[in-house]
């Protein structure tokens, strides 16, 4: 390259460095945007209970705040001695738990639905976990009595203790 | 229109490209969350939503800010408020680079390019993130701590009359930010004490005495008003009260203060005297011997007193190292070379002074801490000297082909600033600044939850901030401390520092956030200057387990607990139906 217009004075020098930087910021900006993480999210809470008579009276207010539908399994998990609650971060795992039964639910996008949810007295159980769950590979069986594993991403729970 | 940009100038271009990055940094968040950036902002703007209600409540760093956005507030609706928030006050907040930009354009050297002082200023991963990346009061005082600079450089290099803006801005930044307010402290001392030893010296001047007699009027002023945003903000998170706690716990810094202002004219009039007379500082053996330096000693340092650090303090040294200090350190010397005494003397005694105040915090035990807020106010001053820096570089260069490779090393340099803007948790000693949708949701309930069981509420610094932003500061949070040193006496920060369990009080929602758990590197936040760590495995199992304590909402992102609350609600109340929590 021989010397010409703009050498020796600094301006290709400038003109490379403001190129350059805009470019590559605006691919670092792009890089940052395709990151976004999910502003979507399900919810559930207990938003009121009872000990009646013959059962257990639970309330609970299930929220899809996501733009997409959502059909999934509400899992009735009832807790006996030495039941127990572990998690990492990818699995949910019910250990001594027996599966009450379940529901399906589905939840449009930005509905709550509240639901009242009446279980039996069960004299040895110790505490009620009810897990909404949208995994579409999730089976449940009424009865199971065994680890339920559920995927953190797709499962949100609550917990109430009874015993 | 083809002719409106033909008269464009190559100038002006610059500009346009430099304003682009700049902007393009700062509305990386909004546009990536879709929520203010950082947890401070929330808690900054619950105060104003209690100041919108009429309430009283203190303002933490002073309160121009608070009354700032008050007065949006009360001009536009809450919604619209918050989309000013979000996504135009970045915007605005981005325009504060430019005092720094207006002292390099005062620059009298010949060769500079005050393009490159403005490249720095836009890219730089401090001021990306303190100045428009997050909306907090510092980046108002860092605003007003850059107007006082570059109005006390015009008082000195043109009219005394400069000063009175000077003062003005000054006084400004006092109410807007604390630690601008101390450093702008730091920065008029240093030179009044320097130009009183150039007068006595060298250069007895009526205008010069006239510039010492406003100049102290100014350190004056701004200690007065520093009094004064601290005894109406009544918070211990005040950088003047820090000070004088230190001086009151070891008399004596008072003397060892003295000995150094005695000293200090001294050791900055004959600085820039020797700067300016040896010869042998190029370029090459400043940036290798910079580089060394500026990498070796954080390095060293950070793994004497906090190896936990290192991450975070490799993450932000390696490019400030590699693309800003190198040119800063040689701008400084063609400066004080090309320059007079009295005018290098303007840059000289700020920068010793800068480096006195970080030495002596890093010295200082418990305080040591805050050497973290020091280097954005001595950057945010040396970005003109980092331009001038890149303007004699690239005069240096001597042909094209020598102008291309070093201008594609300098851009990744640039680009090594810019990408290290917003560091993941990993970075930032676990602590996760951006918030999702669900975490405010679970901080709404939590609230909720605390009215329905009239109970107090257990949560971290990050997760308290929506606390108090959601509940307009109703809300009883029992780690609501914003003191610097004060421990907090929460379950969740006392489980995070021991990694011990103990039962969790009867009366107390325990809110916690997968942003906590350490299987998501996440940690409690406790304020910087306070212990704290991860959520750990047995404490989740210990809220998972427990005989009798609910988990009473899921959001996927957290959680909420509490010790058999239906029970102690349906004790007092007889029955669920009237007691319901609203969805």
């Amino acid at each position: 390259m021989s010397r010409n217009r703009g050498s020796g004075n600094g301006v290709f020098f400038q003109r490379t460095v403001f190129l350059m930087s805009l470019f590559l910021v605006l691919l670092f900006t792009s890089y940052e945007l395709l990151e976004t993480p999910p502003k979507d999210f399900i919810a559930v809470k207990i938003i009121g209970f009872k000990r009646e008579d013959d059962c257990f009276s639970i309330a609970l207010f299930l929220k899809n705040n996501s733009s997409g539908k959502h059909e999934g399994h509400l899992i009735f998990l009832i807790g006996y001695e030495g039941s127990r609650v572990s998690e990492d971060n990818a699995f949910y795992c019910f250990t001594n738990f027996r599966t009450l039964g379940f529901r399906t639910v589905t939840l449009n996008p930005g509905e709550g639905v509240k639901l009242n949810v009446k279980l039996p007295m069960d004299p040895e159980a110790e505490r009620i976990i009810i897990a909404y769950c949208w995994d579409a590979s999730e089976t449940v069986q009424t009865g199971y009595y065994s680890p339920v594993l559920l995927r953190r991403d797709d499962t949100v729970w609550v917990q109430t203790w009874i015993g | 229109m083809g002719s409106n940009l033909d008269r464009l100038k190559h100038q002006d271009w610059y500009l346009i490209s430099v304003f682009s990055i700049a902007l393009l940094l700062r509305m990386i968040p909004p546009l990536k969350y879709g929520l203010p950036y950082g947890f401070d902002v929330y808690e900054f703007v619950s105060r104003v939503f209690v100041l919108n209600e009429e309430g009283s409540v203190s303002m933490p760093h002073g309160p121009l800010f608070y009354y700032l956005q008050l007065v949006v507030l009360k001009t536009v609706s809450y919604d619209m408020f918050m989309k000013i928030l979000i996504f135009v006050e970045p915007l605005v907040f981005a325009f504060f680079i430019l005092p720094p930009y207006f002292v390099s354009k005062q620059l009298k050297t010949e060769g500079n390019k005050p393009v490159y002082t403005l490249l720095y200023l836009a890219v730089t991963n401090l001021f990306v993130h303190q100045v428009g990346g997050v909306v907090i009061p510092e980046g108002l005082g860092i605003l007003f701590y850059g107007l006082s600079i570059l109005f006390s450089m015009r008082a000195l290099t043109r009219s005394w009359r400069w000063m009175l803006p000077a003062m003005l801005s000054s006084f400004l930044t006092a109410m807007s930010h604390h630690l601008s307010a101390f450093q702008l402290t730091l920065f008029f001392s240093s030179l009044f004490l320097s130009y009183l030893y150039y007068y006595l010296k060298q250069e007895k001047t009526d205008s010069l005495l006239r510039l010492l007699v406003l100049m102290f009027s100014t350190i004056v002023l701004l200690l007065a008003s520093s009094a004064y945003v601290w005894s109406l903000a009544g918070e211990e998170e005040n950088m003047l009260r820090l000070i004088l706690n230190m001086v009151l716990e070891k008399p004596f810094l008072l003397l060892l203060i003295m000995v150094i202002m005695f000293l200090f004219p001294i050791v900055t009039v004959k600085t820039a005297g020797f700067v300016k007379k040896y010869p042998k500082f190029t370029f090459i053996k400043t940036f290798m011997s910079v580089l060394l330096v500026g990498m070796l000693i954080p390095v060293a340092l950070t793994l004497m007193l906090h190896p936990d650090a290192l991450p975070t303090i490799l993450w932000f040294t390696v490019p400030i190292s590699l693309g800003f200090l190198p040119f800063t350190i040689h701008g400084f010397i063609q400066y004080c070379k090309k320059s007079s005494q009295y005018d290098s003397l303007f840059f000289t005694a700020p920068l010793i002074v800068f480096m006195i105040e970080a030495s002596a915090l890093l010295s200082l035990g418990d305080y040591r801490v805050l050497i973290h807020r020091i280097p954005t106010f001595i950057m945010f001053f040396a970005a003109p000297l980092a331009g001038y820096g890149l303007s004699c570089f690239s005069s240096e260069l001597r042909s094209m082909e020598k102008e291309y490779l070093a201008g594609m090393m300098i851009a990744y340099f640039i680009f090594s600033l810019a990408s290290t803007s917003y560091p993941k948790p990993e970075f930032t000693y676990g602590i996760k600044e951006s918030i999702s949708y669900s975490e405010l949701k679970l901080a709404e309930d939590a609230y909720s939850y605390s009215l329905l069981f009239n109970s107090k509420i257990d949560t971290d610094t990050r997760l308290g901030a929506l606390l108090m932003f959601v509940s307009r500061r109703n809300a009883f949070w029992t780690g609501n401390l914003t003191s610097w040193f004060l421990p907090s006496n929460s379950w969740l920060v006392n489980v995070s520092v021991s990694g011990e369990t103990y039962p969790v009080e009867k009366d107390v929602l325990i809110v916690i956030s997968n942003a906590m758990m350490e299987a998501y590197s996440g940690r409690v936040v406790n304020l910087i200057t306070k212990p704290s760590g991860p959520l750990r495995k047995e404490a989740i199992d210990y809220l998972n387990n427990s005989p009798g304590i609910d988990r009473l909402e899921d959001v996927q992102n957290g959680a909420i607990y509490m010790f058999s609350p239906w029970k102690r609600l349906n004790q007092s109340d007889n029955g669920f139906s009237s007691r319901w929590l609203k969805p």
